[in-house]
């Protein structure tokens, strides 16, 4: 019915989306003709998707004038402001009656940033004379800063302005070239408030005890460690600022509170040559690398659209030979910089990214019946891309159909999310249930009172045991004996009284059963493997090889170090060490389908008892099995584990070997092919 | 006369009795008896209370989100690592204790058991001063000068750090009475049974614990048991006392006892606090359960 329904819908929503394509179009910037390049947007599974054209690139400006070298662009009201770094002045273009007006030439060397503040003043970083310029509206000379002489902003700290925002007080935050600081923050003064958000330095293990023990002298032998600076940044209508860092991959924008914290926590898709940054008029951040890729993010720095391209050997609309700068109006139309050319690319929203961009408002404003329905449509219009599913989640999780919502968010591959989702609705199921409960637990307590009156204090209960016939039976039974009396157990299994092969077999396949079933068979919540994006293979070199290598190397070790115990001894030995493995891990991957991830400590206590539980007794067996102390027991286990890395090293080097001999046996035999055929 | 005389050998050992009962029934059985008696009813302390019936137990189990999402998850946590953990803890550090000579070993007691003495508010100005989330709290300054943090933590006011603070101060604070119990009951085994055990072919200290302590001090370590239960799920406020404030910041370190004090004295419903402490009686009356099944004797 729902498939029905659909059909129906595409082709009046596609009708729809064409008309509203045209209008918007009208706007401001003539659309020309088709895109040309292709959007992508992130798939469910995290993989890039071909979706619908996000932007269409329109009308080029500038395309009769070039300018020369062009750093900035910043849009305010309907005017394009322009910092050509090569002129030696700031352009105005008013999108309106396609003026241009000139301001501070003569005054400035390089302006490399601008910035309008909403007093219509505009603010310039010059970092050919290391200065900030602020000019009125009409173009005079307002104000210069120069470096600021505090004793806080660093004897040696170089001022040399490169991009700048401003907020409403007036208060200047700079990104100055080779500062490490951080961002400089300017008072309307001129004075200097200190340094804002900073880029940390990943250290290693190596450098943190170089640090610790090296004397001065040696430090100043090793590599400078100083942190990456940023690049490049704006600012957004709340005064939130926006930072790129080039190289940083996966936090190459930082979204800075108010004390400088980066409060987008996840790895984002990014690239590593950002070049400019810009916030949209709902919060959407842009950002453009210099090879002219346009990536759009949500508020929280979630992959929207990426698009665009660099111009490699023709001139064509909407790809770029080196951008500089990025802009957006309250249209949501976009101006990127080529600054090779000296030109200005403009892109059109079409009405896809338009419902896109109102969905997500709607949701973040709290309108999620609405959202959802746009949302729905997008779903038509782009197939699998993860963002419609996060926000569909997230508005049937406000709308409280939870059961859509945690559909919606396992397509996402958003655990978080799930997990909420997944505990409303075991929270419903709790609800229905609990009175039932209630009465069968009065019942059976009810039910036993009456008993005890009835017959009073009956004999013990006598526990029953069964007699098993079969060896092979009472073999794996015995498994049950070794949760209780390991020490015993172990040692009967070291006379030879209990367990054979073909015991020791079936416990190490049902080991490797239930840690199939834990590697794959968690809840969503707590793990995204499924047995469709593992391989099978995978999966048992991952149990098989280390568990084989073990009880070989062990055994190996052991018969150097004078142990008691035989192979067969310890391969059985050991099939009884995994029992607690065997019988509780899939109760803990069970679990995980009942609990939430707010409960996920009661799963990593659970799995680490059995596993804690399993290693005691693999020392127990050893002890047992060989009549080792305590001290051989952990020495036969180091030196297992050095074995295995060692068996492991030298097969890997046998196999590049290996490959090597097959690749030149086969290279002589072409060759002789060759010469032969000639 | 003859009769009367009969009647006080029949009945004497009720009057010798008395003083207990009496002090049990005014002290225990009833406040506990009018918890429960509480818990069926809706009661703000100023109106008298209404009868609801099971609707308190209800909404413990059905609407306290709260409840559900984070006091009983945390309450687990808590009570998972602090109770076994503390009480392995107590009784390895007495049996360390107990082979040391008499004066460092009572010094030693009396210092390991301290903790326990102090009021969960002496404990938040001691920890406070080590988890303070300015920079000069003592962890931030050791951070920053490894190089390891560029920006203060805030220790005990983020939610994710309260809880982990939580059970560590709770585990430096469950050297209690279960403690002395424990070393007084080590320091009672005859050593004449290691001499024994030692003829009988146990080989080292490990073998000794095993076989000859802990089978000799099992209604020690039954006690310790239950009075780390009874500790960990009553703990008073630890997380309120170290963040400040009560509900602890975004619930991180609310136990069932927080929900408690919350529910009772600051939003003043009694019956549904009192639904609460039933609940909370019901755990620690089944966990101790548990812990007789484990230490009884049963020989």
């Amino acid at each position: 019915m729902f498939t029905a329904k659909r059909l129906f819908i595409m082709p009046i929503c596609a009708i729809l989306l064409a008309c509203l394509a045209v209008n918007t179009a009208a706007a401001r910037i003539p659309q020309t003709g088709n895109s040309t390049s292709i959007t992508y947007t992130l798939s469910s599974d995290g993989s890039w998707l071909r979706t619908q054209d996000a932007y269409l690139p329109g009308e080029i400006l500038f395309q009769d004038d070039p300018l020369w070298q062009p750093e900035d662009v910043y849009v305010y009201g309907n005017c394009l402001y322009i910092a050509a770094a090569g002129n030696g002045y700031v352009v105005a273009y008013d999108l309106d009656t396609r003026k241009t007006r000139i301001y501070g030439e003569g005054t400035l060397n390089t302006p490399t940033g601008i910035y309008v503040t909403g007093r219509q003043e505009l603010y310039v970083a010059d970092s050919g004379f290391s200065k900030v310029f602020v000019f009125d509206a009409e173009g005079k000379l307002l104000s210069e800063y120069d470096r600021p002489d505090e004793m806080t902003f660093g004897a040696q700290a170089q001022f040399k302005p490169k991009k700048l925002v401003v907020d409403e007080s007036g208060v200047m935050s700079i990104v100055s070239e080779g500062s490490y600081d951080g961002v400089i923050q300017l008072g309307a003064e001129g004075e200097f408030l200190g340094y804002f958000g900073y880029n940390s330095v990943p250290m290693t293990l190596l450098e943190l005890l170089q640090d610790r023990f090296f004397t001065e002298e040696q430090k100043k032998q090793l590599f400078n460690r100083i942190p990456l600076t940023f690049y490049n940044l704006a600012s957004d209508p709340d005064g939130i600022i926006y930072t790129i860092t080039q190289s940083a991959v996966g936090n190459a924008i930082k979204k800075h509170n108010i004390s400088g914290v980066n409060i987008i926590k996840h790895q984002m898709i990014d690239e590593k040559n950002f070049t400019d940054i810009a916030v949209g008029p709902t919060g959407q951040i842009y950002a453009v690398t210099q090879t002219g890729l346009i990536f759009e993010y949500d508020n929280d720095g979630n992959l929207l659209f990426s698009f665009g391209g660099q111009a490699i050997s023709s001139e064509r609309s909407g790809l770029l030979t080196i951008a500089s700068g990025i802009a957006v109006d309250d249209e949501y139309n976009l101006y990127v910089l080529d600054k090779e050319r000296g030109l200005v690319h403009t892109y059109v929203p079409t009405a896809f990214a338009n419902l896109a961009h109102e969905a997500i408002n709607e949701y973040r404003q709290g309108s999620y019946t609405s959202s959802r329905d746009k949302l729905n449509m997008l779903l038509m219009l782009a197939g699998n891309a993860r963002f419609i599913y996060y926000y569909l989640g997230k508005n049937e999780l406000q709308l409280r159909n939870h059961q859509a919502a945690a559909v919606f968010f396992r397509q996402a591959g958003d655990r978080s999310g799930y997990s909420e989702a997944f505990w409303e609705i075991r929270n419903d199921v709790i609800n229905a249930v609990l009175p039932w409960m209630f009465a069968v637990f009065l019942a059976t307590v009810l039910f036993n009172l009456v008993r005890r009156l009835w017959k009073g204090k009956q004999a013990a209960h006598q526990g029953t045991r069964f007699l098993v016939k079969s060896r092979i039976l009472s073999d794996l039974m015995f498994g049950f004996n070794v949760l209780r009396h390991p020490i015993d157990s172990f040692y009967e299994v070291k006379t030879g009284a209990r367990g054979s092969i073909w015991s020791a077999v079936i416990l190490y396949l049902l080991a490797f059963g239930a840690f199939a079933f834990d590697y794959l068979g968690r809840g969503f919540a707590y793990s995204l493997r499924t047995t469709e994006n593992t391989s099978p293979l995978y999966v048992i070199l991952l149990f098989f090889l280390p568990v084989a290598l073990f009880i070989i190397c062990s055994y190996m070790v052991s018969e150097l170090h004078d142990g008691k115990g035989w192979f067969m001894t310890v391969f059985i030995g050991m099939s009884y060490a995994l029992v607690p493995w065997i019988c509780f891990l899939p109760a803990v991957t069970v679990m995980t389908h009942v609990l939430a991830l707010n409960e996920s400590f009661l799963i990593t206590f659970s799995s680490l008892l059995v596993y804690a539980w399993t290693t005691v007794l693999v020392i127990l067996a050893i002890r047992e099995i060989h009549e080792y102390e305590l001290h051989q027991v952990l020495g036969n286990i180091m030196l297992t584990f050095f074995m295995m890395v060692v068996v492991i090293f030298a097969f890997s080097i046998i196999g590049m070997f290996w490959d090597k001999a097959i690749e030149i046996a086969s290279s002589i035999t072409r060759e002789v092919k060759y010469r032969v055929g000639h | 006369m003859k009769s009367i005389r009969g009647l006080a050998d029949r009945y004497s050992h009720w009057v010798l009795l008395m003083p207990f009962l009496v002090f049990f029934t005014l002290f225990i059985l009833l406040p506990v008896i009018f918890a429960v008696l509480l818990s069926f009813t809706r009661y703000d302390s100023i109106q008298s209370p209404v009868f609801v019936g099971l609707q308190n137990y209800l909404d413990i189990f059905t609407h306290d989100t709260v409840f559900m999402q984070k006091v009983l998850p945390n309450t687990a946590t808590y009570a998972l690592i602090v109770g076994p953990g503390g009480y392995i803890l107590s009784f390895l550090l007495a049996w360390v204790i107990a082979q040391m000579p008499r004066i460092p070993r009572t010094v030693l007691a009396i210092v390991l058991y301290s903790p326990s003495l102090l009021g969960s508010v002496a404990l938040s100005t001691i920890w406070g001063v080590l988890f303070s989330g300015d920079r000069m709290g003592y962890l931030n300054n050791i951070l920053y000068s490894l190089g390891l943090i560029n920006e203060p933590v805030a220790w005990l006011t983020s939610a994710q750090t309260l809880l982990p603070i939580m059970i560590f101060v709770g585990l430096w604070s469950s050297m209690g009475v279960g403690f002395l119990a424990m070393l007084a009951g080590i320091l009672n085994v005859n050593a004449e049974l290691y001499e024994a055990a030692y003829l009988d072919g146990v080989k080292n200290r490990i073998q000794e614990i095993y076989y000859v302590t802990i089978p000799l001090i099992r209604p020690q370590m039954l006690f310790g048991a239950i009075m780390a239960l009874v500790n960990t799920f009553n703990s008073p406020g630890l997380g309120v006392a170290l963040s400040g404030s009560n509900p602890t910041p975004d619930y991180a370190g609310q136990l069932i006892v927080n929900h408690m004090d919350d529910y009772g004295f600051l939003r003043y419903e009694m019956g549904y606090a009192a639904a609460l402490s039933v609940v909370l009686l019901t755990f620690v009356w089944i966990m101790s359960k548990a812990a007789y099944r484990m230490f009884e004797d049963r020989d």
